[in-house]
């Protein structure tokens, strides 16, 4: 009898808050909310990270022990290259190695040959994305600084990503290779044209809508289109062409894009404040 | 809901924005948030798991872009679920409390894919789920040996010597 009626109890508990997030979600949906989630979203992102950012100076040491086990390999390379940097600095401490590539990763952004006349922020890359499902970083700039939802980042390299979310004093940045970021781009050998697609963390670009005639040549570089409508600038190095095939009976080519910025290995990048074409 | 379970909460949030998600294997994360909510439904039942769940999908949902709500429903039932899974347990392991969470957290990621897909993010169902789901499965399984001893005492009512569930 108890039981039935702990039991009773559960499902209504259950039923209760199903509702509630059902609910929630609807609001969300018909945007009823009036801009309060977004709002809230907002307050959150900015009280929430520097918290984050505690959690992970107090974390770090278990941290490390766990980075060292589960990225074994990617150490192994890192270690080949540090030992290499070590050698030319002749005993230079393994920290000061590290914020020398810092450094010069501060320096191309500096001296950028692309987007070099568009307004921009440089910011500092906080933390990656929290999901599994959305491949994001946040920077330490936000409206505060001038950032907008919407903006483009870039690296010394290449385009990294647009802004999707601003708070006083941090945003986050959709980066290019998550599932749901387009991009239009011009093959810069042919002038042709396409849409660059993200194929999720760690994956490679594809590249839709490129004509069957068009020649795409392996380490091709691919930059922005900036067509009317784009919201990204023309010029912007995205990509180099990593394979490039015609199906048979195929009308559109395949073409697949290593992008040029490293998107793993993010230190600090740039918004660009540019709104045009919208 | 307990008061303990307040500040646990709050660390997971904590860890999750801060410490896991710099920390991929296989390209996925660990899901404190959820872990949590599994934990309590399986130590203290479907009622509190559900309740702790919704907390948590809220916390999770101040982070997320997808439409708010979705990370509490998703949470919700995988803290009562969790708790009916629990309720089969007749044999009392230290590990088949951290097993059931495990589980309970692989199934919430595959719930939140799915769920997020018939909202309009269909991306969310790709191949890649047959990589995430046993990756998070096996990082939240990890966790939860610590998880769970914490979330055993923060079902405990403070000022009572020992813990009603667990």
């Amino acid at each position: 009898m108890a039981i039935s009626r702990r039991t009773g109890r559960s499902r209504f508990t259950l039923v209760i808050l199903v509702l509630t997030s059902v609910t929630l979600i609807t609001l969300d949906f018909r945007g009823d909310g009036g801009g309060v989630f977004d709002r809230v979203r907002s307050g959150a992102l900015e009280v929430l990270g520097p918290m984050g950012d505690v959690a992970a100076a107090v974390v770090s040491p278990v941290g490390d022990v766990f980075g060292a086990l589960v990225n074994y390999s990617d150490l192994e390379a890192e270690n080949d290259r540090l030992r290499d940097q070590l050698a030319e600095a002749r005993g230079a401490a393994l920290r000061a190695a590290d914020t020398e590539r810092e450094l010069e990763e501060l320096g191309d952004l500096l001296d950028l040959d692309f987007a070099a006349d568009i307004p921009s922020v440089a910011a500092r890359v906080v933390s990656t994305g929290m999901t599994n499902f959305e491949v994001t970083v946040e920077i330490d700039r936000g409206s505060d600084h001038g950032v907008a939802e919407g903006m483009p980042v870039v690296s010394g390299q290449g385009l990294v990503g647009r802004v999707t979310q601003v708070a006083p004093s941090r945003s986050v940045v959709l980066l290019l290779s998550d599932s749901t970021f387009n991009v239009g781009v011009r093959f810069t050998g042919s002038g042709d044209v396409g849409v660059a697609k993200g194929g999720g963390q760690g994956e490679d670009l594809s590249v839709d809508l490129v004509e069957a005639d068009t020649d795409a040549v392996k380490g091709e570089l691919v930059v922005t289109s900036g067509l009317q409508q784009s919201v990204f600038p023309p010029g912007i190095p995205v990509g180099t062409v990593l394979s490039s095939e015609l199906p048979p009976g195929g009308l559109q080519r395949e073409v697949s894009l290593d992008p040029v910025a490293d998107l793993r290995r993010l230190a600090f990048v740039k918004v660009l404040q540019w709104t045009g074409n919208r | 809901m307990r008061p303990r379970l307040v500040p646990l909460l709050l660390l997971a949030l904590a860890v999750q924005i801060g410490v896991t998600s710099d920390l991929r294997l296989l390209g996925a994360v660990a899901e404190p948030l959820l872990l949590v909510a599994a934990a309590v439904g399986v130590l203290g039942g479907g009622q509190k798991g559900a309740a702790a769940g919704f907390t948590a999908g809220l916390l999770a949902d101040l982070l997320l872009h997808t439409p708010f709500g979705l990370a509490a429903l998703v949470f919700t039932i995988v803290g009562f679920m969790a708790g009916q899974m629990a309720d089969l347990i007749v044999r009392a392991a230290w590990w088949l409390p951290v097993l059931t969470c495990a589980v309970a957290s692989g199934a919430g990621v595959l719930l939140f894919a799915v769920t997020g897909a018939t909202l309009g993010f269909t991306h969310f169902v790709s191949p890649d789920l047959l990589r995430i789901v046993p990756v998070v499965a096996v990082l939240n399984g990890l966790l939860a040996i610590g998880v769970v001893p914490a979330v055993r005492w923060a079902l405990v009512e403070p000022g009572l010597a020992r813990s009603p569930v667990g």
